[in-house]
């Protein structure tokens, strides 16, 4: 709080307990709302609400998340002058609110019977005004209940509030969930990590290092050979050229010494191309092995992670962070790192051999390689840019075109051909477009970047050519050609380097995340020791059980039912009641905040995960049919079922006759790419599993709620037949399905709100009979009468 | 036994009726009119409505085509949330008098506050945020924008709204008002 609004509350003596800020506007009158310059505070003391706004002299306003690279001044922030202050006292006020508007919200009261509009406030403040408007609510209500219901404390209410950016720079973290500033990480122990992995293959890294520096070795050498050897030793018949030729016995023969100089070249460059196909050899076989040992770590550790970790996240982000992101650091290590070392070595072995052939040249190089290295690092990002536009308008074109080929029997239905070929164009323009900008970019980058190379080398001809015509005669022809070999050698290397920076954070960065994944710590764990569930009778309890997904968002509050041995309890509850987390909670999925499930007095966390989910079988809306036949889809929880038993699994779900309709029988390939099977075939598919895995417990979670009538009653017949001797627990909202339950519960807003028996229940005249009342009469209305009055 | 029978029909067919009823209601728009609505703004700075003699405390008027078509088709609609229900449309904002129209439009901007940009002076990006330094009509602005996703929404080719990582919004009604360099500065983000 700022002091002038301290001070102002200490003169009128106000105790604050809580506050809260409003940037757009306060009086009720709304008029001039929206100006940025206006101030609310809100302030909530024992007795009353005060409200105070304020000027700021501030011009500039900044949003939630901005953030500079230059911390300027604190000077921006300058003092607030009190204009107002309100009063209001909370005897007076009731029912206060925070309604959302298009962006931002607005806080709502009612005082004296009419009510006002207290303030209004832009997106970022309306998790605190939710948070204010709660308290204000608990203080106002306490003067009606005198203070019977203390204060709540909901130890989440402050969750939100948790750090979305690097405490280090200040910059918001890019991705929400991910506390991580690529900024600030800690990339050295990141590029570390990651060596590990190659570990194994030390040898061969170090034959494709010594490759590197050895063709490395031999570009540094060609310019000396095709220089100065040739024109200052060979050409000019110097005395080292006489020597070497005497050493040899064939004296002045400077012919001959030409072609061994030629010799000399080819060898270096023959051996240039061989240590690159080393190189290349040993990458071959070193990345790929990198890269599986990376990708069954990353896929080990999803399977040990809880179903929270894949819910929390899409499962396309899953997919590329196993394969796009392992590409992308080994991309670097391979493409990358070496070639900074060699390019680094290159850069600096040529400087000293420049420096000892002519420092007036290498003076002058020295001036243009920053020039060459500057353009590099300032045009970089735009070009980056450019590829992510064409990335991006790509990406939008491929989604087009699925959109189109999804929709195709729409399209064709109302005759929009022409519209949608149109409506393409125009995303195929932006194609285009996107593609030839970055074409244009990378056109005046590289003719910028290659002026500057030019230039260079012009300036050291330039210079190069003065000095050799000068009286001094300071350099000979043959070390002006091998300096203007080296300087034309040094571009490559020093445009690597102006964005191996870049490529240096961006893959420590999918490095990171790929470690996230192996590092995540599954919220849901198998206790030491956890006791073996066996020959259980299959009782099912839950005990003040609570539960909630995201913190302050309860979906169950306290719920207690009992399933007893071999009898069918039923769950009946509006979508959205909590119905199927009571399910999930049962296999333990996930676990409770309070309270506990016991199966057999036995709590669920005590017992091992594959003793209890060998207990448990679910049959769900969601089918799945994994990739395979029929046959491996039965079994997929019993592997080891012999044939008679598939069979005779398939023909207690009623799947058998459909399966054999099937020209492949047992065998036909379904799932993804294979056969395609109707909803209800797919239903009886995994009955059929669920019968075969034979577990004591059975889930049924909506099993027919998806499926035609007809098609319910011949998977109801299925059903029938598999609950006979366990512990059924049936969610549906279709109360048909429940007709043979024992006992029913109804949820309702992740309450239980009534039990009982269907006939106690359809008595009680409560929210069960309400339910049933609704659905025999919207039978009624379709002209079917299912079950007229059977109460 | 026959008169049960017939009892039971009785009541389907009330039902029946009923939900024709609601249905009916359901699919078809109730213009109003100055000759049936009246509204008022209250002392607490909303709105109420008196509609065919019904009187409603609290109503807020909601814009069909807030973007394409803003003075038209406004929604009068008591409750908020999901609860919110209409009581009825008016064809153009100015059906009521104008009288009427102050007090709709006050409420409107209330709803619908967005910022329009002038200038942009700055756009950065790093690391998945883009930062933007504009000047609006309400004085100049910064915020953070998140990249990729939907955060620019493209109403035409000259038209952008712009949200920021809260859900604030923000307007270039027409790009081509704006400079070369500020077009270019945008340019890599549409």
């Amino acid at each position: 709080m700022p002091r002038a609004i301290l001070s102002a509350l200490e003169k009128e003596s106000i105790e604050p307990v809580a506050w809260a800020y409003a940037d757009l506007t306060c009086d009720g009158t709304l008029e001039g709302s929206g100006h940025s310059t206006a101030n609310t505070y809100l302030v909530l003391s024992a007795t009353e609400l005060v409200l105070l706004s304020s000027k700021t002299t501030s011009s500039v306003k900044t949003y939630n998340g901005y953030f500079e690279k230059r911390v300027r001044a604190k000077a921006a922030t300058l003092p607030e002058v009190v204009d107002s202050i309100r009063r209001l006292s909370l005897a007076d006020i009731s029912s206060p609110k925070v309604e959302n508007l298009v962006s931002g919200g607005c806080l709502l009261v009612t005082v004296n019977d009419a009510e006002r509009i207290l303030c209004v406030f832009s997106g970022q403040y309306v998790h605190p005004m939710t948070d204010f408007c709660r308290e204000l609510e608990r203080a106002t209500k306490k003067d009606d209940t005198d203070g019977a219901k203390g204060p709540e404390h909901d130890p989440h209410a402050n969750a939100h509030e948790e750090e979305t950016r690097c405490p280090k720079c200040g910059m918001l973290y890019p991705e929400r969930d991910r506390k991580i500033c690529p900024r600030c990480m800690d990339k050295k122990s990141i590029f570390l990590r990651v060596l590990k992995y190659f570990a194994p293959f030390k040898g061969r890294i170090a034959i494709m290092m010594l490759a590197v520096l050895a063709g490395t070795a031999m570009t540094l050498v060609l310019p000396y050979i095709s220089g100065t050897v040739l024109f200052d030793n060979v050409l000019a018949k110097d005395e080292a050229a006489s020597a070497f030729l005497e050493s040899l016995g064939i004296p002045g023969q400077f012919v001959t010494a030409l072609w061994i100089l030629a010799a000399a070249l080819l060898l270096s460059k023959l051996l240039q191309t061989l240590f690159s196909i080393i190189q290349g050899r040993t990458v071959a076989s070193v990345v790929p092995r990198v890269m599986k040992s990376i990708q069954t770590s990353i896929f080990d550790s999803l399977g040990r992670l809880s179903i929270s970790f894949f819910s929390r996240r899409q499962t396309g982000g899953l997919m590329t962070r196993i394969t796009g992101d392992a590409n992308e650091v080994m991309g670097f290590f391979i493409d990358g790192l070496p070639y900074i070392f060699t390019h680094a070595a290159y850069i600096i072995c040529s400087m000293v051999i420049m420096f000892t052939i002519s420092w007036e040249l290498s003076l002058i190089s020295l001036v243009l390689i920053p020039a060459l290295f500057t353009v590099g690092f300032m045009m970089m990002p735009t070009l980056w840019h450019y590829y992510g536009k064409r990335h991006r308008a790509n990406r939008s074109m491929n989604a087009r075109i699925n959109d189109n080929l999804t929709g195709a029997r729409v399209v064709k239905a109302f005759g929009r051909e022409q519209e949608e070929i149109a409506r393409f164009d125009k995303i195929n323009s932006r194609v285009r477009r996107s593609e030839l900008d970055l074409v244009d970019f990378d056109n005046k980058y590289l003719a910028l970047f290659t002026v500057v190379e030019q230039l260079a080398q012009l300036a050291v001809w330039l210079v190069g050519s003065i000095l050799l015509l000068g009286p001094e005669q300071g350099i000979t022809y043959g070390v002006l050609v091998t300096f203007v070999g080296y300087v034309t050698g040094l571009s490559n290397p020093l445009d690597f380097m102006s964005y191996a920076m870049r490529w240096w954070t961006d893959s420590m960065n999918s490095a990171q995340r790929i470690f996230e994944i192996l590092d995540a710590v599954p919220e849901v764990t198998e206790r030491e020791n956890a006791i073996e569930l066996k020959d259980i009778k299959g009782k099912v309890e839950l005990e003040g059980v609570s539960f909630s997904y995201e913190p302050n968002k309860p979906v169950l509050k306290n719920v207690s039912l009992v399933a007893q041995p071999g009898s069918m309890l039923g769950i009946v509850g509006h979508s959205g009641a909590g119905k199927s987390t009571i399910v999930n909670l049962i296999s333990r999925l996930y676990d409770c905040n309070e309270g506990r499930i016991l199966i057999d007095g036995i709590d669920v966390r005590d017992v091992t995960f594959a003793s209890l989910r060998k207990s448990i079988a679910m049959v769900s809306q969601e089918t799945y049919i994994f990739m395979g036949t029929v046959e491996q889809n039965i079994a997929y929880a019993r592997p080891d079922a012999t044939s008679a038993e598939i069979l005779a699994a398939a023909k207690a779900a009623s799947a058998h006759e459909f399966i054999m309709r099937m020209p492949d029988g047992y065998n036909t390939v379904i799932g993804a790419g294979g056969r395609s099977l109707s909803g209800g075939e797919r239903q009886r598919i995994s009955i059929a599993r669920a019968i075969l895995a034979d577990p004591r417990i059975l889930i049924l979670d909506e099993a027919t709620a998806s499926v035609d009538t007809q098609t319910e009653r011949s998977i109801q017949d299925a059903i029938d037949k598999l609950i006979v001797g366990r512990t059924t627990i049936s969610i549906a909202h279709r109360l048909s399905t429940l007709r043979a339950a024992d006992s029913l519960v109804v949820i309702e807003h992740g309450e239980v709100v009534e039990r009982g028996t269907h006939a106690e229940l359809a008595r009680a005249k409560g929210v069960y009979f309400k339910l049933l009342q609704l659905q025999s009469k919207a039978l009624a209305l379709k002209g079917i009468s299912d079950t007229p009055k059977d109460s | 036994m026959n008169t049960e029978i017939k009892d039971e029909n009785k009541e389907y067919e009330q039902i029946i009726a009923q939900q024709n009823q609601k249905v009916e209601q359901m699919f078809s728009i109730s213009f109003l009119t100055k000759e049936n609505t009246t509204v008022e703004r209250t002392e607490g700075g909303l709105m109420s409505a008196t509609v065919d003699g019904t009187f409603y405390k609290r109503v807020r008027p909601v814009r069909c085509f807030p973007f394409t078509d803003p003075d038209k088709y406004i929604s009068l609609r008591e409750g908020s949330g999901n609860e919110s229900r209409e009581i009825g449309m008016l064809l153009n904002i100015g059906d009521l008098g104008a009288e009427a129209e102050a007090i709709i439009r006050n409420q409107l901007d209330l709803m619908y506050f967005m910022p329009i940009i002038k200038k942009i002076l700055s756009i950065r990006e790093e690391y998945g945020y883009s930062y933007w330094d504009v000047q609006t009509d309400r004085g100049e602005l910064r915020f953070t924008v998140r990249m990729g996703g939907n955060s620019i929404n493209k109403l035409s080719d000259t038209r952008i709204i712009i949200s920021d990582l809260d859900a604030n919004r923000f307007e270039i009604p027409d790009t081509s008002a704006l400079s070369a360099k500020e077009l270019k500065m945008l340019d890599l983000y549409l």
